[in-house]
């Protein structure tokens, strides 16, 4: 009986881990896909811009806004938290919101009163208000359906960092196995990534085989 | 591109290291054009992967060098950094801690090149804060939180006062239907684990005793030791816990029966902790968790439970010596893990002890014999045979190995079979084993 050990079994598939774990914020900026970042940046350098992302949890949001802040160098990243203590909106652009839905119309109304150019990730649409407020809006639906070409490179990313020596994978995400995903969990990535992992750990333990049945 | 190629040569990369002990190696650079390194800085580091977010920690770092770097050469740059002492490495399902050595060159105007080397610690030892001391840490914790919710509770006593009766509903209704009820027919329940504190390959002693106050009927007694790896992801409305069972054995202490009134009824269950179990790690947002629940079924009642939360030690076998490997043989290991204890038993109790969970257990064993024994051990064997004077030099152990007459004759000075562990000796530490066909 094995309850656990100390012998990785990630090795024997060149991994030194599970590539569809959590991972750091500054991994997930390190590896995010962002296929229009040289554009999105390119907006940003205008002053009274707003670049908000919308859509439900796990369908990239944080990842886009972590991946942008790594490529704005000066910019500051502020996380609304749920609960607890509230942050100061700092007075530094570009600026960054994560979860700026849980913002207070108190602090909205200071956000969009000040300066550009800010980048949000919300659950609910803002550009109404952004634009109210004079902000020239550009609103990116995270929803919107994926391709198969992306997500693949995407996941394919993951594995590639999560290598343990320097040769190929021993598997890849290719564009069929996108495609399964996506037909079964639309454009939600972080489903798609618990699935992957839950997979990989049953093909690691011999309980299924590689790829998964979708 | 990164200017350099770094790379980290370790001094013995299958060594298994035990928690705390230096980590010894060269990191290796190659530049493809004249660098200047700010600094060379290795460190070694632990850190958590898989569902839940990430815990890491770093144990030692140490800057090697910084100055130029000419295209064309190597360079080798020893280290030596001291590993974390916790928590071991540990591969499962949801959860794994891995512990690496780090090395990054600061570089000007140009991408940091970074390299990552893995090696594996195992630790003999949890640490202080393990579940005892944290109890108590919890406790203080408690208070100042039961303080501070006492602050803002007065603060906004106004406005809370409408909601105290849905809350002393709330809370009463708990305590009616989990304590309440399930003792108006069982009366007071007593349940005790113990130690509480285990190493793997040892047992723990459950104790379960009560007096019906009246007749009643019960699906089952029942004593469950499960072990659960449980993962925090995200934060927020985002927060995810992921739960994952690595072990469960549900034991049933007492079938369907109808119990009398004023009876006492008294349950005493002993269970091995496998030798290869994982250890308890408690970190911010991953645990492994082993607990032992038990529970008395109630028909169209509600039941009586508690929970008894175990710290299982890193099994000592595994980590007793740096050099030893991990990839003991289960048996094997057990069997050291299985001597450890008889060696540190203090008393003929705690021998008793460990002698009944190993009882329907056989052993495979090599031993040196020199001729029978001139006095037998104090001990019935119950059957026609021969004591014979033995050596296990596996761990400097004498044994008294007794053969029966139907088994075959000991041919040279070395035997090596399947025995069964009678007794321990301990004043003459001796091993009191029986040889099996």
């Amino acid at each position: 009986m094995q309850v656990g050990h100390a012998k990785s079994p990630f090795q024997a598939w060149n991994l030194r881990r599970n590539p569809f774990g959590e991972l750091t914020f500054g991994e997930r900026a390190e590896l995010a896909v962002v296929e229009e970042l040289a554009h999105w940046l390119e907006i940003l350098r205008r002053p009274r811009t707003a670049l908000q992302f919308v859509g439900d949890c796990g369908h990239g949001k944080t990842t886009h806004l972590l991946a942008l802040h790594r490529s704005l160098g000066n910019s500051v990243y502020v996380y609304y938290p749920e609960t607890g203590p509230r942050p100061k909106l700092p007075t530094v652009r570009p600026l960054l919101i994560d979860e700026a839905q849980r913002m207070g119309h108190w602090n909205r109304w200071r956000l969009m009163r000040g300066k550009g150019p800010i980048v949000v990730a919300t659950h609910i649409d803002l550009a109404r208000q952004l634009r109210k407020f004079g902000f020239e809006t550009v609103s990116v639906d995270m929803n919107a359906p994926m391709h198969a070409e992306t997500l693949s490179r995407i996941l394919n990313r993951r594995i590639e960092a999560s290598r343990w020596m320097n040769r190929d994978p021993s598997f890849e995400v290719d564009i069929l196995l996108a495609e399964g995903l996506l037909a079964k969990f639309h454009s939600n990535v972080r489903a798609i990534e618990g699935f992957l992992y839950e997979s990989l750990q049953a093909t690691l333990t011999g309980r299924a085989s590689w790829p998964p049945v979708i | 591109m990164a200017a350099c190629d770094l790379t980290i040569e370790l001094d013995d990369e299958k060594r298994v290291y035990s928690g705390g002990e230096i980590i010894a190696g060269n990191i290796v650079v190659q530049c493809e054009r004249d660098t200047n390194c700010k600094a060379l800085e290795v460190s070694t580091n632990w850190a958590t992967h898989g569902r839940g977010n990430i815990d890491q920690g770093i144990s030692q770092t140490a800057t090697v060098f910084g100055g130029l770097w000419q295209a064309g050469q190597e360079y080798r740059y020893p280290f030596q950094l001291k590993s974390a002492e916790w928590p071991p490495t540990y591969y499962g399902n949801i959860l794994n801690v891995s512990h690496s050595v780090r090395a990054r060159a600061k570089i000007s105007w140009a991408v940091d090149p970074k390299v990552e080397k893995e090696f594996t610690v195992a630790t003999s030892n949890s640490p202080d804060d393990g579940l005892p001391t944290r109890a108590a840490e919890k406790g203080v914790g408690n208070l100042i939180g039961w303080i501070f919710a006492a602050i803002i509770f007065s603060l906004f006593a106004f406005f809370l006062v409408w909601f105290v009766p849905i809350i002393l509903l709330v809370v009463g209704m708990i305590w009616f239907f989990k304590s309440y009820l399930p003792k108006q027919l069982t009366g007071v329940v007593t349940a005790d684990v113990q130690p509480r504190r285990i190493a793997p390959g040892l047992p723990i002693k459950c104790h379960l005793d009560f007096t019906p106050k009246r007749n009643v009927s019960i699906n089952a007694v029942t004593c469950a030791i499960r072990c659960v790896e449980k993962c925090v992801s995200g934060s927020g409305s985002n927060r995810k816990t992921h739960t994952h069972e690595l072990f469960s054995r549900i034991e049933t202490l007492a079938d369907a029966q109808r119990l009398s009134a004023h009876e006492k009824q008294l349950f005493d269950f002993d269970f091995l902790i496998p030798v290869s179990a994982a250890p308890t790690l408690k970190l911010s947002d991953n645990e492994l968790l082993w607990s032992v629940e038990m529970r008395i079924d109630i028909p169209r009642w509600p039941d009586w439970t508690e929970t008894i939360d175990l710290n299982v030690e890193p099994s000592r076998v595994v980590a007793g010596e740096s050099n030893i490997p991990v990839e003991h043989p289960p048996e094997d290991a057990w069997l050291h893990e299985v001597l450890n204890q008889l060696e540190q038993s203090d008393s003929r109790e705690r021998i008793e002890i460990v002698l009944e969970a190993i009882r329907d257990h056989h052993f495979s064993m090599a031993i040196e014999t020199k001729g029978a024994m001139d006095a037998a051990p104090d001990r019935s064997v119950g059957e026609r045979g021969q004591w014979l004077n033995g050596y296990y030099e596996a761990r400097d152990m004498f044994v008294a190995l007794f053969m029966p007459s139907d088994a075959a004759p000991v041919a040279s000075s070395r035997w090596s079979g399947t025995v069964k562990i009678l007794d321990f000796e301990h004043d003459k530490e001796v091993l009191v084993v029986k040889a099996m066909p």
